[in-house]
């Protein structure tokens, strides 16, 4: 069953000018953070949008749950349109629908105790009273392994280190059972022997309550560990979605060929084709027309300056956005 | 020193101190000694700060520890009493700027468009008085007294208030833990009210111990030039007011205890304004 | 003889709270034209080991004992003076941000120039700005930008400035401190790539600090872990990745995600230590699965297997 899907998903923030700026030149100039994307998440379902700094996979994450709006296209969640839907209508979805922030020490606030933080939602929703609010709160603190609950429950932010921390941002998304969440690059700030323990909590919570995930990182190996669905993006763009396995072992667009022959591994006998790309990402205020990674594609021919290609489905859940295929 | 402890425990509970220093210390203990003696006034001295006492410019001595002024008030009981009417005067004046002040860039802050503009400039025109001048012209309105004293005070800082919430408003209304919250479904008021009032608490705290230290020199200078409480109440400017065409002809306790409260007192606050600063925004230390 | 040979250092740094000891008795030993991938995690002491190298440490820190051998000299005996003309000349750093490191009022052809008669005064301006241009182009920066600001740049190409500044002089040893860090990977890897190039071209020996154990494996001939200021294991990079002897070590490679491999992954229990307050004995020892008794009431020695230093007391 569909609980998300996205159509032709776009928004542009407008550049902001110098008065001068704004007197010589009437034209106004945009980043196309977001250039029109399509995808659908399935219930139960981690689908993961990877790419590099840049390709817009934040701002997504951040339309989906209407921390934006989007200027134009659709987003259809759990059945109802939710694109330009105003903060009231929103606000009884968001017991349902739910985000964790890339940083940790960020997303607390400095002066709210954990234990207040985590019953937070409760009290907003009028789900609880204090009372119960409390209950449910330390019971949170124990399934995400902040023992013992009294003592987490009354400390403030700064006294728990950065990993500590997310688990609290998580046990913060998840007291609401919500049925979908939104994790953007929830372990990119945590030290490295520390990510395992976080991202087996969120799988843990997945099998638990039957989550579905929006995970975005630009981590290929937490992609592959973690997703069942992944989609890549560059400059705005989905270039290709597969099934995890499929996209590793047989990506099928030259960026994807790219990132994989570039990601760090202790394996590197496993990498093949190796794609180099030319220059660096260009400016997305002016990306290329047709192709946007034609500039830099070794394999590109006449067509990819000339016509932007579409996803096309090539067997297996796969889907390629190239003129090649 | 228990008090000082006592202040500082309470203020660590509250979250608001984590560590203190020696700036705060001294603050607090200037500050505390004044309000302890002048509470116990009647403990210290025999005499009435507003009846006569005979004697008349008698010079400081062991029965007048700082002399008497030309009405025969003892000094020494002027000061005392006389810190009870700065105190008042000025910590209601701006607790009465806080309740006004606060608010009013809250919302200017938040919600900014129309409202914060026309509030901006109200607020822009008046931090642009002189504060000295500014309550001169409302008391000159209003009349001297007490109460009026301090709405003049009052309103001459009502824009230190509004214009600093506001700029920390703005700031922290972008941060992301208010993002989060709003994702959360968080309403707006919830949001002023425990995500972005609780964080600009230290800094507020901040701006009034600094701010009470320029009030104490505001209301010296209106007293000084007659605008406050009317004589013979109590009051330090007054004393300088009623003293100062002694001073040349030799008669120097009249103003010089007073005028050395003022300044003490006023930089009694101003340590703890400082000392709060410095611990609310600690150097970091880096270790790689 | 090794190039560069770091034996029982000792670098605390003096905070508030106690002393922090950084680096605590740490040997390791760097040969010419090899590329040593010094791994950790934050607070393993592994910055403070490179920046001590090249003394530019912040002034909390106290370098308290041990030698640093650079070609035969010990650079801790140095004076400031000696050790300038040895900065960016012998031994150069590159560090994560170009953005700071890097001077945003001046063009990058004209820093290049600065650094170059900064230790040649000798050398025309003219011919410093041939050398300056030959860097450039050796990094990947086509020389018309040579009178381009740092802000004009994107993060990749700063970087290679950072590294063409590094590098022009032709130094021995390169201190690269998480230079790819902050980079996307694509750019990261191009990076990589010449920092290998110029090391074979040139023959220089690169230290390269990082928390991504991967990424040094892939490019690093050997590999040093460390973890609460210890060396735990050096070895070279396959063997350490193929057969980790150091708990810790393999704990790290169980807990990391690999991209080909769609794993289990396992955490390391436990938290990283106060280093005011280290753990006894073994540092790592309240995290580790195989503690023994010994292990919290002795530091282990650095032992010598199958051609690794391995400091454990499972292979005593």
């Amino acid at each position: 069953m569909v609980l998300l899907s996205v159509s032709n998903l776009k928004k542009y923030f407008p550049l902001q000018k110098s008065f001068i700026e704004q007197i010589i030149s009437r034209r106004k100039q945009y980043v196309k953070a977001v250039d029109g994307i399509s995808f659908i998440i399935r219930e139960g379902e981690v689908f993961s949008l990877v790419g590099e700094s840049g390709c817009g996979k934040t701002t997504t994450g951040r339309l989906i749950v209407r921390l934006e709006t989007p200027d134009s296209g659709k987003i259809v969640f759990d059945g109802k349109d939710i694109t330009f839907a105003k903060e009231k209508e929103l606000r009884p979805l968001r017991r349902k629908m739910q985000i964790i922030f890339q940083d940790p020490y960020a997303s607390l606030n400095p002066r709210m105790t954990i234990g207040n933080a985590i019953a937070e939602p409760l009290i907003i929703h009028g789900i609880a009273d204090k009372k119960e609010a409390k209950e449910e709160a330390l019971g949170m603190l124990k399934s995400v392994g902040l023992t013992p609950p009294e003592l987490f429950y009354k400390a403030y932010p700064h006294q728990l280190s950065g990993g500590q921390r997310q688990r609290v941002v998580i046990a913060r998304a998840m007291i609401l059972k919500p049925k979908f969440i939104v994790a953007d690059e929830p372990v990119s700030m945590i030290d490295v022997s520390l990510r395992a323990s976080i991202l087996k909590l969120l799988m843990k919570f997945k099998k638990d309550f039957n989550l579905t995930m929006l995970f975005i990182t630009h981590d290929l190996a937490v992609a592959r560990l973690i997703s069942d669905i992944v989609a890549v993006m560059y400059l705005g763009k989905i270039v290709e979605i597969a099934p995890v396995n499929e996209l590793v072992e047989n990506p099928l667009h030259p960026y994807t060929k790219a990132l994989l022959s570039s990601v760090p591994t202790i394996m590197p006998q496993m990498k093949r084709e190796k794609i180099i790309l030319k220059g660096d990402v260009p400016n997305p205020i002016n990306p290329p027309p047709g192709c946007k990674l034609h500039p830099r594609c070794p394999l590109a021919f006449e067509r990819c300056s000339r016509e932007e290609p579409k996803l096309k489905y090539v067997g297996n859940n796969h889907y390629v956005a190239c003129h090649l295929l | 020193m228990n008090i000082v402890n006592v202040v500082m425990e309470k203020l660590k509970a509250l979250g608001l101190l984590r560590n203190s220093n020696a700036l705060f210390k001294a603050g607090i203990i200037i500050v505390a000694s004044i309000i302890v003696l002048s509470a116990i006034a009647p403990l210290l001295t025999p005499y009435s700060p507003i009846v006569g006492t005979g004697d008349e410019l008698a010079p400081p001595s062991l029965k007048h520890p700082m002399g008497t002024n030309n009405l025969g008030y003892d000094m020494f009981s002027r000061v005392l009493y006389g810190a009870r009417t700065v105190l008042t005067v000025v910590i209601s004046a701006t607790l009465l700027s806080m309740a006004i002040g606060v608010p009013l860039g809250l919302i200017s802050g938040y919600y900014g468009g129309k409202v914060d503009r026309a509030l901006s400039i109200v607020m822009d025109s008046m931090y642009a008085f002189p504060s000295l001048i500014l309550a001169l012209a409302i008391a000159a309105v209003l009349g001297a007294s007490l109460v009026n004293a301090i709405i003049a005070i009052a309103v001459v800082y009502i824009p230190t208030y509004f214009r600093m919430v506001r700029g920390q408003t703005l700031s922290i209304k972008s941060l992301l833990y208010v993002e989060a919250a709003r994702a959360l479904g968080a309403s707006d008021s919830r949001i002023i009210v425990r995500y972005v009032f609780p964080n600009l608490l230290p800094t507020v705290l901040v701006v009034f111990s600094m701010n009470i230290a320029d009030a104490i020199l505001t209301e010296a200078g209106l007293s000084f030039l007659g605008f406050s409480v009317p004589p013979p109440t109590p009051d330090w400017g007054a004393d300088l007011r009623a003293g100062h065409t002694f001073m040349l002809a030799g008669y120097w306790w009249l103003v010089v205890f007073p005028g050395f409260m003022i300044m003490l007192l006023a930089t009694g606050f101003a340590l703890i304004g400082e000392g709060l600063s410095d611990i609310l925004n600690p150097r970091r230390e880096v270790v790689g | 003889m090794a190039l560069l040979e770091i034996s029982n250092l000792r670098v605390y740094y003096h905070i508030r709270r106690g002393v922090v000891k950084a680096v605590d008795n740490v040997s390791l030993s760097i040969n010419k034209g090899e590329m040593v991938g010094l791994v950790g995690e934050s607070g393993s002491g592994k910055s403070t080991l490179g920046l001590s190298i090249i003394r530019v440490l912040p002034p909390q820190a106290k370098i308290i004992s041990g030698s640093v051998v650079f070609n035969g000299t010990d650079l801790l005996k140095l004076s400031e003076k000696e050790m300038r003309k040895i900065r960016g000349r012998e031994i150069s750093m590159v560090f994560q941000d170009p953005l700071t490191s890097l001077d945003p009022l001046q063009k990058i052809g004209d820093q290049i120039v600065e650094t170059i008669l900064e230790h040649e005064p000798n050398i025309s301006k003219q011919e410093a700005y041939g050398m300056a241009k030959k860097a450039l182009q050796e990094v990947g920066i086509p020389s018309d930008r040579i009178d381009s600001y740092p802000h004009q740049l994107s993060g990749g190409q700063r970087q290679r400035i950072m590294i063409a500044l590094a590098t022009v002089l032709k130094p021995k040893l390169i201190i690269a401190d998480e230079p790819t860090t902050a980079l996307d990977v694509i750019v990261q890897d191009r990076i990589m790539e010449l920092l290998a190039t110029l090391k074979k071209e040139y023959g220089m020996s690169i230290l390269f600090i990082t928390h991504d154990l991967a990424l040094a494996a892939e490019r690093s001939d050997r590999i040093a872990v460390m973890y609460a200021g210890h060396l735990y294991e050096y070895g070279s990079s396959s063997d350490i990745v193929n057969k980790p002897l150091h708990p810790y070590t393999k704990g790290l490679i169980e807990s990391i995600p690999d991209v080909f491999m769609r794993k289990e992954i396992k955490e390391i229990p436990g938290q990283p230590p106060d280093l005011t307050k280290p753990p006894s004995g073994c540092r790592f020892h309240p995290r580790c699965p195989y503690r023994m008794p010994r292990c919290s009431k002795e530091e282990p020695p650095t032992l010598q297997v199958n051609g690794r230093l391995v400091k454990c007391w499972l292979y005593s």
